[in-house]
């Protein structure tokens, strides 16, 4: 989530120097606490008997964890770090996949384990670029992998209204995700409900997600680990209207069948189809239509129910501010028009590095530096995708190690660098203790509360460090 | 003995670390145990490889993880003769699809229509109920444990 964007914003604007935020921490820990961790001082010794090459993956989300997993399998040898931007591990494993999916966020078993057992060591709430320079890293280690993702929600190219409400779909997943606020430098924290009328606009996994968790009943958010503050705070109870407009046919949009399933089957929704052929064919055609067939006729109860309508060849052209209320003017293939009136425009089409430039890829590179995930794959693909990613990544830097295509030039890797950061970095068992935190703290409907403040992330982390110093 | 083999296919890599646990419960009861990914193992060797554990996901719409799928499809493709074969099965699914932890039921019909005797129940591992993927898999494979 921090990427590159957050590293030009920051010299850009001048906001907040480095010093304030690597100081998180310094400030409330005891004049006692060892100089670096412990386990980050013990991998210091080890670094001078490993005969290894010496890898730097930046970013631990799946795709820098698949590639470590799968390093740790080409190379038994390599000394291999992941460093990451916040105090806590797994990117959008942790604040991207929906709260209400546990059992996809569950391949974060996979990689604790990795860090548990597998000798690869996770340096957490050190940003590269920031808290040490990417050549310093380029420098110190033979590989570098880059697994920063892709920050930004994509926007819309079309001519819209300063003032209009136009919210990105992952913006919005981060924050009932309880992404720390103060974390995303340059936007401001989301402020007050959504509204009662939304339109999304995407025909994507991420567009079913949004429209499922800002319409889901309560209740059935049991057993997930939503933050409830942000989830009180966009929809204190589900919108009245959601249109979800896309330009693509029923039978080629993008959504997983399974998840369309999943939202169609939500009891408090009353779904209507929008720009769809009698001649469609297809599974989501046969699923939505059998849907509204379900729905007919229970007009009734329609108080209760968020009227959900999916838009198909549905184009938007502009969005305009109205009276208050956001309007999106949308066309379809036939040159008819129509304004979709809403309080507030969700937009749900991908991903990207940042607002300036679009998609302009961060300059960080290298004759030994390789690029894995969404960064490199311009936001395409769920977990198991960039897994085989990461997979080919990982085969490919192994072969040019074997083959001395690769220099293992003895750099000094992690102990190089660890003298040259600040003292409060987490490690592992600082993951641990936070996780345990969240864990506790959680209530009899949540699985974990998750801790949404970096400043006490860092000392609940270095807390366990203190605990240990006298060993 | 030969070390059992444990054969998984994943395409998130959980399989994979159900397949690590269920080795690992096996070494420690004493009985050599080997994980090996099924698009690198041969089927050719499955009539002769005494023991194996099968592992596998569902995916998408009931369907074999990318991994598993090859594995089927030359198995199907040989029909070996795999009446000196035991086998048991762990599955891994999420009940909130109808078509909750296909996969192990296809491959376990396979192996069995080819003569495969299969030991114990199927495991399965809910990802919605929350449980721990490894507090599962050992659980089940202590069960099979005692009839290798």
């Amino acid at each position: 989530m921090y990427g590159l964007h957050h590293v030009l914003s920051q010299e850009r604007c001048g906001s907040q120097q480095p010093a304030d935020r690597a100081s998180i921490g310094l400030t409330v820990a005891p004049v006692s606490a060892p100089r670096i961790s412990r386990s980050h001082a013990v991998i210091a010794e080890q670094q001078a008997t490993q005969p290894g090459p010496t890898v730097a993956i930046i970013g631990s989300g799946p795709s820098g964890c698949y590639t470590a997993q799968f390093l740790r399998k080409e190379l038994p040898d390599a000394e291999i770090t992941i460093f990451e931007a916040l105090p806590v591990p797994y990117g959008l494993v942790r604040y991207g996949v929906a709260a209400d999916h546990q059992g996809t966020k569950a391949v974060a078993a996979q990689f604790d384990r990795m860090f548990d057992r597998a000798n690869i060591t996770f340096v957490g709430n050190t940003r590269i670029g920031v808290d040490i320079g990417f050549e310093a890293i380029t420098d110190a280690f033979d590989v570098v992998v880059v697994a920063t993702g892709l920050p930004r929600d994509r926007q819309l190219s079309i001519p819209s209204d300063g003032g209009a409400r136009i919210i990105g779909a992952g913006r919005i997943l981060r924050a009932l995700n309880g992404f720390p606020d103060d974390a995303a430098l340059g936007e401001e924290p989301l402020e007050g409900g959504l509204g009662d009328d939304l339109v999304v606009v995407g025909h994507g996994n991420v567009a079913i997600d949004v429209v499922r968790l800002l319409t889901k009943p309560a209740h059935h958010l049991s057993g997930s680990d939503i933050h409830d503050r942000a989830l009180e705070l966009l929809r204190p109870t589900p919108p009245k209207s959601l249109r979800i407009v896309g330009r693509s046919s029923a039978d080629n949009a993008k959504w997983d069948l399974a998840m369309l399933r999943e939202l169609c089957a939500l009891d408090n929704l009353s779904v209507r189809i929008d720009g769809l052929d009698e001649s469609t064919q297809g599974p989501v055609a046969d699923l939505l239509r059998d849907t509204v067939r379900g729905h007919d006729g229970s007009e009734a109860n329609a108080a209760d129910k968020t009227v959900v309508t999916f838009h198909f060849h549905t184009i938007p052209a502009a969005v305009r501010l109205e009276n208050a209320r956001t309007i999106l003017d949308v066309t379809n293939g036939l040159g008819e028009t129509a304004s979709l009136s809403a309080d507030a425009v969700i937009t749900a089409i991908g991903f990207c590095q940042g607002d300036e430039g679009g998609d302009e890829a961060p300059a960080w590179s290298g004759a030994h530096v390789f690029r894995v995930g969404w960064l490199e794959r311009g936001g395409r693909g769920n977990i198991a995708e960039n897994r085989k990613h990461a997979q080919m990544i990982a085969k490919s830097i192994a072969a040019d190690i074997n083959s001395g295509h690769l220099a293992h030039r003895g750099a000094g890797g992690l102990a190089t660098v660890l003298s040259q950061l600040h003292t409060s970095t987490v490690d592992f068992a600082g993951w641990q203790a936070i996780d345990d935190a969240e864990r506790r703290a959680a209530d009899e409907h949540r699985c974990r509360r998750k801790i949404t403040d970096l400043r006490e992330m860092v000392n609940i982390a270095l807390a366990g460090r203190t605990a240990n110093a006298g060993d | 003995m030969t070390d059992v083999k444990i054969l998984f296919g994943t395409e998130s890599g959980n399989a994979e670390l159900i397949a690590d646990d269920i080795a690992e419960t096996f070494t420690n009861a004493g009985v050599a145990a080997e994980v090996v990914a099924m698009e690198d193992f041969d089927v050719a060797d499955l009539p002769g490889a005494g023991a194996v554990i099968v592992v596998t996901s569902t995916y998408g719409e009931g369907e074999l993880p990318a991994t598993t799928a090859p594995f089927q499809e030359a198995l199907l493709a040989a029909s070996p003769d795999l009446s000196q074969l035991r086998f048991a099965a762990f599955g891994l699914g999420d009940s909130t699809y109808v078509t909750y932890n296909n996969a192990i039921g296809i491959l376990t019909k396979d192996l069995s229509g080819l003569g495969a005797h299969q030991i114990g129940e199927i495991g399965r591992h809910d990802a919605v109920s929350g449980d721990s993927f490894t507090d599962v898999a050992v659980a089940w494979a202590k069960t099979i444990v005692d009839a290798l």
